[in-house]
């Protein structure tokens, strides 16, 4: 078919081009394809609809910490882990080419070591109600990292039970990709309209989730994401698609903590234990507590401070640190971060925590 | 009983799909990975993608378009990942195993270097011209099914189509 305006199709070229493939007789797959389709079928409500709402609760608790470290940021910890450093929120129009110094989000490089990590935002509870973690995920079967990042974020596919995502269930990203400075995002079977039972915050989070993981993963800073709705129409989920999406503010989007490392589950030996993550807290000051969860011990002890690099600004500033573990019982622990509040909820929200369950072995 | 119904619409669509435009687009994706095996895993996880999707693509047009995009797109994405592995497949098998009677083998030839010819290709440019040359789309098709403007397209139809020229001119030479 040709177009009023198209150039001429050049036939002898066409005619090449087809004959090339004129003799390719595939093999017969409407079976294999059938059998993959009642697998999916079933498969479709796996995701959860909301994410999980809270914390681990700790019954008992006996402290054994820990030592201050100022971050000064381990080897191969990244230095700009937060996509949406001084971002404006997403209503406003800006170019994503202003601070062409400002280093890449690096989330696609794992914060400890081993290859195909990726950074993946999922939504979980805080006290100033659902916002953004930053949890990372083994990339293993290598998959382009911005796909990785963009489906896990749809689907929730958290390792840490607390988090999840704020998207219904089957929706699923067709294509990503970027260039030309745009990231593009086609989403199918996502709504159109605002779904019942979900608030605007929580519709414009969902969008966020989407946002903060594609730039991450791309890693070349503050790239708009333009979403597409390929079922039509320039909504999702009852917010405007039509213009690229900047990531929001990253103190109103994010917690303003989030552990890097150690990860949910990791089971860790050794005399101590390295902990990262990003934080915004006052004075820099980010708690960390390591609580046995099993029913021995009792009481609870203060946490001990790490220092974040930073904490004036639009966003998350990396901390990390050790914490001597040498004579700690072998069992089952949870670590928490937690941001500094010194006035206790009296002032704004109060603190903001992220906790990982561990082994010590 | 709509979600039966849409189930049923699902799975009948995908029959239509498969009898209509399976060997078409798996010749699509040959022009663009070369490889037939590849071209078939790929068609396949397009099918399944389009059954998963079938509620928000009811009509048919919007499957077949969609079912496009997803080829090229997975053709492409296979590419990347396989890029060394392929390259290497293509080496192997460039010895044709069917000398045969000298006709054949000069057409085996010629179909060889058509698509060595498309491997030299940038990507876009390489779908650009399948879509044009091989589907036969206008190139405001291509640019809808592509996601990007007409004015790339033209001129990724136009640079793909000078370097194939000068690639296979001994091929269009011949035939002229």
């Amino acid at each position: 078919m040709t177009g009023p305006d198209d150039q001429p199709r050049d036939d002898r070229l066409a005619e090449l081009i087809s004959d090339a493939v004129s003799g390719v007789e595939p093999a017969h797959r409407l079976d294999d394809i059938r059998n993959r389709t009642k697998a999916t079928t079933t498969m479709s409500s796996r995701r959860p609809w909301l994410y999980a709402v809270g914390g681990a609760v700790i019954a008992t608790a006996a402290v054994i910490t820990a030592i201050a470290v100022a971050g000064g940021g381990l080897p191969g910890a990244d230095d700009d882990p937060d996509p949406a450093a001084q971002t404006t929120p997403a209503a406003e129009e800006e170019t994503p080419t202003e601070e062409p110094s400002s280093p890449a989000p690096s989330a696609s490089e794992p914060p400890d070591s081993g290859g195909g990590v990726v950074g993946v935002y999922f939504a979980g509870d805080t006290p100033a109600g659902p916002r953004l973690y930053r949890e990372f995920l083994p990339n293993t079967d290598g998959t382009e990292p911005i796909a990785f990042a963009v489906d896990a974020s749809l689907s929730g596919a958290a390792q840490d039970p607390d988090y999840g995502s704020l998207w219904p269930t089957g929706v699923s990203a067709t294509e990503v990709g970027s260039g030309d400075g745009t990231i593009t995002v086609r989403l199918s079977g996502a709504p159109a309209d605002l779904p019942s039972g979900m608030t605007k915050d929580e519709a414009k989070l969902a969008l966020q989730q989407v946002v903060y993981s594609a730039q991450a993963a791309l890693g070349e800073g503050r790239v708009p994401v333009q979403v597409e709705n390929l079922d039509g129409g320039d909504t999702v989920l009852g917010q405007p698609v039509a213009e690229p999406l900047n990531a929001a503010s990253a103190l109103k989007t994010l917690s303003h903590v989030s552990l890097t490392s150690p990860a949910e589950g990791q089971t860790v030996s050794g005399d101590s234990l390295t902990v990262e993550g990003v934080a915004n807290s006052f004075e820099a000051n980010v708690i960390v507590e390591l609580q046995s969860s099993g029913s021995s011990g009792s009481g609870g002890g203060a946490g001990q401070p790490f220092t974040a690099e930073d904490w004036m600004g639009d966003k998350l500033f990396p901390f990390s640190g050790e914490l001597d573990i040498a004579n700690l019982p072998p069992g089952e622990y949870v670590l928490t971060a937690s941001t500094d509040d010194p006035t206790g909820g009296e002032e704004g929200f109060g603190a903001f925590t992220d906790s990982r369950n561990i082994t010590i072995e | 009983m709509p979600r039966e119904s849409a189930s049923w619409d699902a799975d009948a669509a995908l029959e239509q799909l498969y009898a209509a435009h399976w060997r078409r687009l798996v010749r699509l994706s040959v022009l663009l990975v070369r490889d037939v095996a590849t071209a078939e895993e790929v068609v396949q996880d397009a099918f399944v993608a389009v059954h998963g999707r079938w509620s928000g693509l009811r009509d048919h047009d919007k499957a077949l378009a969609y079912l496009r995009l997803a080829v090229v797109n997975r053709s492409r994405s296979t590419l990347r990942h396989r890029a060394v592995v392929t390259r290497h497949a293509a080496r192997e098998a460039a010895p044709h195993p069917h000398p045969g009677a000298d006709e054949a083998a000069l057409a085996t030839d010629r179909r060889d270097a058509v698509l060595d010819a498309m491997r030299e290709l940038p990507d876009r440019q390489r779908e650009v011209l399948a879509l044009r040359y091989y589907l036969d789309l206008s190139e405001a098709e291509i640019a809808d099914t592509l996601g990007i403007s007409r004015g790339a397209v033209k001129s990724h139809a136009s640079r793909g189509s000078a370097t194939l020229r000068g690639l296979l001119s001994d091929y269009l030479e011949e035939r002229s």
